[in-house]
């Protein structure tokens, strides 16, 4: 602990440190700002238009319940608490549905378009920050931690007079790690803490999210600390190390990512949206024309053993559309499952891919730990669409229990309407979270043991 | 040559060693046995192989053929617990310049696992001549003789079993240099075997209980230089000038 503390009293005497880390900190803080402010905004129109939403449902007029599930209503995918610092998919993926009878709505609204030029050029948020410029600050600690020790001289010195290279090593990556946690951990979990208060719901779990989150992000610190103290140990002279750590820096933060995110997308195809809707047309197609629709009927009649619809102890049309809506489901279930699924699949991709790069480890991990990845929006479409279906199922049963006799047509009030509960989504618990992020923790895992293994290696063989 | 194993085994053993650099001998057999207590200097012009030698006992570098020992320990297979029996001062002392002279004394020692107060510090500066008001100032401003003599107070606080020193009174001052003279025959007094590497005839003579005359790669004649002047010295140091070394 001495040694940690001596090691971190010098770097908290080198100006160059200090203001990198000082530059650091404003920068998380910027892009947090930026990312609380639209947190905030869209808490505020979630619940206002969520409240007026559902007043709207309610104050609707009396009327036929099918026509009610085609008044419809919007619903919104409230933000993850900890979006604040890593809005992951949220803004690419829209965040409102309408549901309405017959129609898997897309989801609607994507924050990315009313982006800033900050957010534009990839570093809008704090993740993103953390991603892109940590590792060249990461660097900026790390580099000279030997070189320029060895380029001065010092390290002859220290070297003769007793001073162990394994626990030298050792010391200074501590002490570096600690002034990373310092100027990187606090500030996030500062941020992520008031979020998690101001924006936590329990279903979020947002705490222990946070607490690994920022584990993930100082992880990832640690495999470019190692990495520029390793190219330190070996490099003859600290502007050589720092030369080589930017290459290095180059290739797994900028060029790695692009390659891998092609070869995923080679590897592991994924069906287009535009052939999922197209399959969906065809299975509607057969099923809606009127020669189905009379087979169908007819097929209602004799399994009642009745000829005459009136004869019925049911609404023969609100038994129809429950059927077809049961038939339409398997077709959404089946062709949105495979598109869902297909895409779930390229997810998991990326997550192995972090054995290319650290980065793209991260960037699977801190989105599954923020609760902002792909699943989780999956998650809320299928859980609208179910609402939805709720809905509709609800409305063709109230019509299919009350058979109208004689062309007259059913009209319902609010009592019916207030029947239908208000959309309160449940996010993908932890335990699902902490499942899908093993792959990308294991890859980033293994980038920081490969690293300490190589530092084991090259450290026993320091020279001066 | 004595037994490199037994109670009364050196401080310091070297048999046979050899070392290249791109194909040119440094050292060519080079053997060498220091005792607790003795005062060992190693003369020899500029590439002689003084430097290698302090290497070699170091495990900065690897020899290509024969053996060395620090207390019984090979430095090339097992440097950290070798070193760990050795105190070293180059011939550059180089400090952190943003430190000053007790902070950069207390920082390499904690960088030894040794624990230093300030007044321990100032104390082992004090002995080794650096002036008091210098203490706190950063070593950025400080002279070579003053790097020195912070080189020699790390030296010095290592109470190691052996002292290697490289051209140790290169930039003191006369004073400083007696200074120092008196401080290794203090450190050999108490049992402190010392190799070193020096061009400085005339303290030599003041604090060597053996001159080895290193020439061609391997020690030509060893002596007692209390029984000669400088002029013989000198001219048993320049007798053959070997070849520069890296």
């Amino acid at each position: 602990m001495r040694r940690v503390a001596a090691e971190l009293g010098l770097i908290l005497r080198d100006a160059r440190l200090r203001w990198t880390g000082g530059v650091l900190a404003l920068l998380l803080i910027v892009a947090g700002l930026g990312t609380w402010r639209e947190a905030v905004r869209y808490a505020a129109e979630v619940e206002r238009i969520g409240l007026a939403e559902r007043a709207r449902w309610l104050g609707q007029d009396e009327k036929n319940p099918h026509s009610a599930d085609h008044f419809g209503l919007w619903v919104f995918r409230p933000s993850a608490p900890l979006a604040v610092l890593d809005p992951g998919t949220e803004p690419y993926t829209g965040r409102m549905v309408r549901v309405e009878a017959h129609v898997f709505n897309d989801a609607v609204y994507r924050a990315v378009q009313d982006a800033g030029p900050l957010a534009r050029a990839g570093l809008g948020s704090p993740a993103d920050i953390v991603q892109l410029v940590v590792p060249l600050a990461a660097i900026l600690l790390g580099f000279a931690a030997f070189a320029a020790d060895r380029e001065r001289g010092t390290l002859r010195l220290a070297l003769g007079n007793g001073a162990a290279p394994g626990p030298l090593f050792a010391g200074r990556f501590a002490a570096l790690l600690c002034a990373t946690v310092l100027v990187v951990g606090l500030p996030l979990l500062a941020l992520g803490g008031l979020a998690a208060a101001r924006f936590g719901l329990p279903g979020w779990q947002a705490w222990p999210r946070l607490l690994a989150w920022v584990a993930a992000q100082i992880g990832y610190a640690a495999v470019f600390l190692l990495l520029a103290m390793l190219l330190s140990l070996t490099a003859r002279t600290a502007r050589g190390a720092l030369a080589a750590a930017l290459a290095v820096w180059v290739l797994l933060c900028v060029a790695a990512p692009r390659l891998a995110a092609l070869g995923v997308e080679t590897l592991v195809p994924a069906r287009s949206y535009a052939e999922t809707r197209a399959r969906i047309e065809a299975g509607f197609r057969a099923h809606r024309t009127a020669e189905a629709s009379d087979a169908r009927a007819r097929e209602v009649l004799a399994r009642y053993g009745v000829e005459d619809p009136d004869a019925l102890p049911v609404d023969l049309r609100g038994l129809m559309m429950t059927e077809n809506e049961q038939h339409n489901f398997a077709v959404y279930d089946r062709e949105f499952g495979a598109f869902f699924a297909g895409l779930a699949a390229r997810e998991r991709a990326y997550g192995w891919a972090g054995l290319a790069t650290p980065r793209l480890a991260l960037q699977a991990l801190s989105q599954i730990l923020a609760g902002t990845d792909f699943a989780q929006h999956a998650h809320f479409v299928w859980t609208a669409e179910a609402y939805r279906r709720g809905i509709s199922e609800r409305m063709n049963a109230e019509i299919r229990d009350n058979p109208q006799r004689g062309g007259r047509l059913l009209v319902a009030g609010p009592a019916l309407w207030r029947e239908v509960p208000p959309f309160d989504p449940a996010p993908l618990p932890l335990a699902r979270s902490l499942r899908d992020a093993r792959v990308p923790a294991l890859m980033l895992a293994l980038w920081i043991g490969l690293l300490a293994g190589a530092a084991a290696t090259l450290v026993r063989r320091l020279r001066p | 040559m004595r037994d490199a194993t037994g109670p009364d085994a050196p401080v310091l053993a070297i048999r046979g060693a050899t070392k290249r650099f791109a194909g040119r001998l440094i050292l060519d057999g080079l053997d060498l046995a220091l005792g607790a207590g003795e005062v060992y200097a190693l003369l020899g012009p500029n590439g002689a192989g003084k430097t290698t030698t302090i290497n070699l006992i170091l495990g900065f570098l690897r020899a290509d053929a024969g053996e060395v020992r620090v207390g019984g320990l090979d430095p090339a297979t097992a440097p950290v617990a070798a070193r760990a029996q050795a105190a070293y001062i180059p011939e550059q002392v180089a400090l952190y310049p943003g430190l000053s002279g007790l902070e950069n004394l207390r920082y390499l020692a904690t960088l030894a696992a040794l624990r230093l107060s300030r007044s321990e510090a100032g104390r082992l500066l004090d002995e080794a001549g650096l002036a008091g008001e210098a203490h706190g100032r950063p070593a950025a401003g400080y002279s070579k003789g003053m790097r020195q003599k912070v080189g020699i107070a790390v030296a010095l606080a290592r109470r190691a079993r052996l002292l290697l020193l490289d051209e140790p009174t290169s930039g003191l001052d006369p004073g400083a240099s007696a200074d120092f003279a008196r401080t290794v025959r203090a450190a050999a007094s108490r049992g402190t075997a010392v190799l070193m590497a020096t061009h400085d005839l005339y303290r030599l003579r003041e604090m060597a209980d053996r001159v080895g005359v290193l020439r061609a790669g391997r020690i030509a004649e060893e002596i007692d230089p209390r029984g000669l002047d400088a002029a013989a010295l000198e001219r048993l140091a320049l007798a053959r000038p070997a070849e520069e070394a890296p």
